[in-house]
């Protein structure tokens, strides 16, 4: 067929056919950017997710620092360790029934222990109350400040200023108010809080509240039927 | 017009500026707990329940992948209308909020590394400022300083 046409139509065809093998190529080339692109896209992401979960300290590895309000033995069957935030609405659904049906095992059968992760830009007087909350510890009545705080949160978290709200507080379960109220404005109470928030970072904590059961990361609020639960299938 | 469109400097200076603040912008996101993130989100009051968490893990990955390909020059035609809608989400977020009166604490724009402070109108106009550029990317006739020219040699 092509011994048919002209000497011009030969080289128009012949112009057309580089015409169509460089389109082609350039087709070629995108397509192998493309591939090589989203090669490179995946590899970063990668990249980013594995360093960030090598980074991420393990439950096993950060050590308590025994002034964590705890229940029970710490030799437990069931290990179960909470960071909580005080002015949280699911928090506050989690802790009370988790305190609840925490008095339902021995001390051999679940060991608990509460720590602060107070979301200070979200919830303006979480840290306060964390900080009050150390300060009954100091006095021995964390789980009665802890509950009364969950209990009352509606009470405190929209105040310009909690701090007498607070010592009323501790008045109501008779602790010194004096030291309370030197308590929570001491430097080293609010270091404690700090400490813990540090803690929960190292171990990637994104929300409240989050529980390690037995080192297992469990994050949400359960209600009581949840917990125990939750609790029995780890102590079949 | 074609002779600003072809500006090479001025494309070439987009590109770094929108790049390194999307970029930036995704790492300060990614940094921060995505609960805290997810909490600035339902600030706006915008998005159902639903989604703001699914939003909150996927945003700073758009702003990390799409910042990073503009910065080096790759698919920026792809990555100028990404990184628009994403801009045009926010100005509608922050728009939205300021009609209905919603008091922002902090726009969220950059994670909780830097609290901006700055007041919602303040950000509006700064995120329609920052439009300027990713719309001049996207009808831009140059391809200068581009990886992209370079893969496709």
């Amino acid at each position: 067929m092509e011994e048919r046409l002209t000497k011009r139509e030969r080289r128009e065809l012949k112009r057309q056919q580089k015409a169509d093998s460089e389109v082609s190529e350039v087709a070629k080339k995108r397509l192998m950017r493309n591939i090589f692109v989203v090669i490179g896209i995946i590899a970063v992401i990668l990249i980013i997710v594995i360093v960030r979960a090598v980074l991420t300290k393990d439950i096993e590895s950060i050590s308590s620092t025994g002034n964590d309000p705890s229940v029970g033995n710490p030799d437990a069957r069931v290990v179960i360790r909470e960071y909580s935030d005080f002015e949280c609405p699911a928090c506050r659904t989690s802790a009370l029934s988790l305190a609840k049906v925490v008095q339902e095992y021995s001390a051999d059968e679940v060991y608990f222990t509460y720590n602060d992760f107070p979301i200070i830009q979200l919830h303006k007087n979480s840290q306060k109350a964390a900080i009050a909350a150390q300060c009954a510890n100091k006095q021995e009545k964390f789980w009665e400040y802890h509950d009364r705080l969950f209990l009352d949160q509606a009470g405190w978290k929209e105040l310009e200023d909690p701090r007498d709200k607070f010592i009323a507080y501790a008045n109501a379960f008779e602790l010194d108010s004096d030291m309370f109220a030197v308590c929570i404005d001491e430097e080293q109470t609010k270091y404690l809080v700090e400490e813990d928030f540090n803690e929960a970072r190292e171990l990637d904590i994104n929300s409240t509240p989050t529980y390690f059961i037995n080192g297992i990361r469990y994050v949400g609020a359960k209600d009581e039927n949840g917990w125990r639960d939750l609790i029995d299938s780890f102590l079949k | 017009m074609d002779k600003f469109l072809g500006n090479k400097y001025l494309f070439l200076f987009s590109r770094l500026f929108i790049g390194i603040l999307f970029l930036f912008s995704g790492i300060t996101k990614m940094m921060e707990p995505v609960a805290e993130f997810a909490l600035q989100i339902e600030q706006y009051a915008l998005l159902p329940q639903v989604l703001v968490t699914p939003f909150a893990i996927v945003l700073p990955w758009v702003e990390l992948v799409f910042g990073g390909l503009l910065l080096l020059g790759i698919w920026v035609k792809l990555d100028s209308i990404i990184l628009g809608l994403t801009m045009l989400s926010f100005i509608i977020a922050i728009s939205q909020a300021m009609i209905r009166g919603i008091g922002l604490t902090d726009c969220g724009c950059f994670g909780e590394v830097i609290e901006v402070g700055e007041t919602p109108g303040k950000v509006l106009l700064r995120d329609i400022a920052f439009m300027l550029p990713i719309v001049y990317l996207f009808f831009s006739k140059t391809k200068f300083f581009s990886l992209d020219r370079y893969l496709l040699k």
